[in-house]
């Protein structure tokens, strides 16, 4: 798990042109969007294509996001759940 | 009211048909356009139904009885066609005539098929001269022989809402006689796929203002009116309606998602009743842009009733006959409306059954025979783009 | 009524963006293209804000906060941008990754950015400007019309100013297109470049207005060129009463051969006795070059001056009332700007 959360930070950070932003910076619990890190509904869509893109997971509705993209350990546990 | 800007000439060609009567017919048998992707090669052929023109590109150039050549993109071909209708005979030896087109995609259908090419072997690549917005403008210019005035816009979604909008003002500050004003978009691959991925494709055929809608269908077409102001109306023109006013507002919340309030719409539809001089009871139905995104639809609902408030007209989107046709959408619907007063009908608001819970209102169901004075048609494009026009029957 | 330029902010291949400065050092192009000199972006705008922002937004932006700023405007009443190919980048690497990845994997952010209105869009946003917002796309008339739009609104009433920018961004894969074309061919053809200016319009002249544009117009493949274009300057210099003794002006001389004679032509014809200057060798060729040719006129007016680096020829003026910009692309589109001293 705590090797997935790293990789996911890493993944978040190159996709979403977080230049500015360190790996340790980004806290597992801490909300990503709003008010924790600022993320939008048009980061929300590039971290779906992330799941499908390097975890071959498939979400069809926009709308499941924003549970799985809670935090990076919500979504660290959703890949867990759902990977085959 | 001044001088007014008469509508004196229409031309369309849409999923439902290559002429004005076409697409009338369809509209009134209440035929949608949509259906799969024939004429373009996409993993998402047989996925994301689209209002897609059936005729090829050299179907298209035998129909202007002109040479198919490369030269052509099928954006140009398809503006040229409508072009060619809404300018008739009538507009060719007038004294200062322009032309307005608008596109979002412009020839990009052409330079994604060569593109590989290109970073593969860094050669076909001739498209780069008409890759940009401005080449099927020109070349409906040049077809028409209209010289006076040439120019494109591109607002997304609101585009030909806004070509009119700026033919109106040319007219009124007399720096034209008479101008062809519309819009493009042929479909593409890079609008399939841009739309794919903000999720806002239907795969079923798009249910505009339903509780249950899943996003938008694209289409392709090209629509054009031709505009006169009232003190240079010629014997041999034929009226057909008048812009009563127009309004540009902007959003200003998000690049691509309207706010959910509505303020760019709601703002939009306001200032165009304000000007055109009229009670908002006397709009007998509004063309809405109802794109069927969940988005749109709700924002679009909601500023409807913060306007209309207890007395909202017919409303409904004409969307699942066409699909989305971006850049032409405006200048397509404009038609519509422009119809909707002549032949006094309000179409119905295809594949709808149950009402939005968030909304006060249900669309038109069944085409209306009914009087129409003015026809409020609403616009709205990326970039928080929001153009509401008023067309009035006399 | 007169319309007053009265705050610049403009991003190009020369050190443009400090007002105060006029062409004093010249950057001359480097391999294949004019590339832009880059202001420091985090002093104008919010490190959350850059993250999803190419290049072009980043100096439209950059350049629109600074002609506002100038001009004291904290909103203007119209937002109105120019631009023949408009946000090329993020066109170009959505159209890659689709062909790339055949079709799957795409993500939205580059697709949302390559409309020709993003930064028109993304002004407004910024600013909380619900007022008109208009992107005109049309080669070589793209930064014209938007200038005439203003013009045409503040003349009716509709607004009392506006934001009005030209705006192009040429890139990496683009050029190699172009230079497979006659015009843009290498030696022998004209230098791709880009700009991103800015103007704040105003129907009252300041204190620290440049100039005002008297008068604009746009010529579409005129049928016989060069008497054509003289035909409509001569009918411009009479119809605002100018005198040729203390007006200078401006042509976009390009290195191709073709266009060159048509400057070459009309300048024999109409301005012997006037300083002639060019500015594609600083801005590079683009569609919205005439935005680095509009910045140029207003500078020469309010300063006085006419660097070294622009003449084509001289002559002799004591004092500059007028400046004129003839400017072509491609043969086809033609434009006509008057500007005048405040």
């Amino acid at each position: 798990m705590d090797k997935l959360i790293q990789e996911l930070k890493e993944e978040i950070i190159e996709a979403l042109n977080l230049e500015d932003m360190e790996i340790d910076e980004i806290d597992e619990e801490q909300a990503l969007f709003g008010d924790g890190l600022g993320l939008d509904s048009i980061d929300a869509l590039e971290l779906i294509v992330l799941l499908e893109k390097n975890y071959g997971i498939k979400i069809e509705d926009p709308k499941q996001g924003k549970d799985i993209f809670y935090s990076v350990k919500s979504m660290a546990e959703y890949i867990t759940a759902h990977q085959k | 009211m001044g001088n007014r800007i008469a509508i004196t000439g229409l031309g369309i060609v849409s999923a439902l048909g290559m002429n004005v009567s076409e697409n009338l017919d369809s509209l009134k048998k209440g035929i949608s356009g949509i259906s799969s992707l024939a004429l373009l090669d996409s993993v998402y052929k047989n996925i994301l139904p689209v209002g897609e023109i059936k005729k090829t590109d050299k179907q298209l150039a035998d129909i202007l009885q002109i040479t198919y050549s490369e030269e052509y993109t099928r954006t140009a071909l398809l503006a040229m066609i409508a072009a060619k209708e809404a300018w008739g005979v009538s507009g060719n030896n007038t004294d200062r005539s322009g032309i307005i087109s608008a596109t979002t995609v412009a020839g990009m259908r052409t330079s994604e098929q060569h593109y590989v090419d290109f970073l593969q072997h860094k050669d076909k690549s001739h498209f780069v001269e008409t890759h940009d917005a401005g080449d099927s403008t020109e070349k409906v210019a040049d077809y028409l022989g209209i010289n006076d005035f040439v120019t494109t816009i591109s607002t997304a979604c609101s585009s030909s809402a806004n070509s009119i909008m700026l033919g109106a003002r040319l007219l009124k500050a007399n720096k034209l006689d008479r101008v062809l004003v519309g819009g493009v978009d042929a479909l593409s691959l890079f609008t399939i796929n841009g739309f794919n991925t903000l999720m806002i494709l239907d795969k079923e055929p798009c249910r505009s203002f339903d509780d249950d809608r899943a996003g938008l269908n694209l289409g392709e077409a090209a629509a054009f009116l031709q505009l006169v102001p009232e003190d240079k109306l010629r014997k041999t023109d034929h009226v057909y309606g008048y812009i009563a006013a127009y309004a540009n507002a902007n959003d200003a919340y998000h690049q691509t998602a309207s706010s959910p309030e509505g303020v760019g719409a709601t703002l939009a539809m306001q200032k165009a009743i304000d000007l055109a001089g009229i009670e908002k009871s006397e709009v007998d139905y509004i063309n809405a842009h109802g794109t069927a995104t969940h988005n749109n639809d709700l924002s679009e609902g909601l500023s409807i009733m913060k306007v209309f408030g207890d007395e909202i007209p017919a409303v409904s989107s004409t969307k699942p006959f066409t699909g989305h046709t971006l850049a032409a959408a405006g200048a397509v619907e404009a038609v519509f409306s422009v119809l909707s007063l002549q032949k006094g009908l309000i179409y119905p608001n295809l594949n709808f059954s149950n009402q939005m819970k968030e909304l006060s209102f249900s669309p038109v169901v069944k085409l209306l025979q009914t009087n129409v004075k003015y026809v409020l048609s609403n616009s709205f494009g990326f970039g928080g783009n929001n153009s509401s026009i008023i067309y009035s029957g006399d | 009524m007169s319309v007053y330029i009265n705050g610049i902010g403009i991003i190009s291949p020369q050190e443009t963006i400090d007002n105060n400065k006029f062409l004093e050092k010249i950057y001359p192009f480097d391999k294949d293209y004019f590339k832009m000199i880059e202001p420091a972006y985090k002093e104008y705008i919010a490190p959350r804000d850059l993250r999803r922002m190419s290049k072009i937004l980043r100096n439209g932006i950059v350049a629109g906060k600074i002609a506002l700023k100038e001009s004291q405007l904290a909103m203007p009443q119209a937002i109105i941008t120019g631009t023949g190919l408009g946000c090329a980048i993020d066109t170009e690497k959505f159209l890659i990754k689709m062909i790339e990845n055949k079709e799957k994997f795409l993500t939205p952010s580059s697709f949302i950015q390559s409309t020709h209105n993003t930064l028109g869009g993304s002004i407004a946003i910024g600013l909380g400007c619900h007022e008109y917002n208009m992107t005109y796309v049309h080669r070589g008339f793209s930064f014209e019309t938007a200038l005439l739009d203003a013009q045409m609104m503040m003349q009716t009433g509709e607004i009392n100013n506006a934001l009005v920018g030209g705006f192009d961004e040429m890139t990496d894969n683009h050029i190699q297109l172009l230079q497979a074309t006659e015009m843009y061919k290498p030696n022998s053809g004209t230098v791709a470049g880009q700009v991103s200016g800015f103007f704040v319009l105003e129907n009252e002249k300041k204190s620290n207005s440049y100039a005002k544009l008297l008068d604009l117009e746009m010529i579409y493949k005129p049928k016989q060129t060069v008497s054509t274009v003289s035909g409509r300057i001569e009918k411009m210099l009479l119809d605002h009463k100018i005198n040729k003794e203390n007006l200078v002006i401006v042509m976009g001389y390009n290195g191709v051969k073709a266009e060159e004679d048509v400057y070459q032509s009309i300048s024999k014809q109409l301005f012997e006795h006037q300083s002639i200057t060019h500015f594609k060798h600083l801005s590079g060729e683009s569609y919205t070059a005439s935005a680095f040719a509009f910045w140029m006129a207003a500078q020469m007016l309010k300063k006085q001056n006419i660097p070294q680096a622009i003449l084509y020829s001289e002559k002799r003026i004591s004092k500059i009332e007028n400046v004129l910009i003839y400017n072509q692309y491609q043969k086809t589109e033609h434009s006509l700007m008057l500007l005048g001293k405040c």
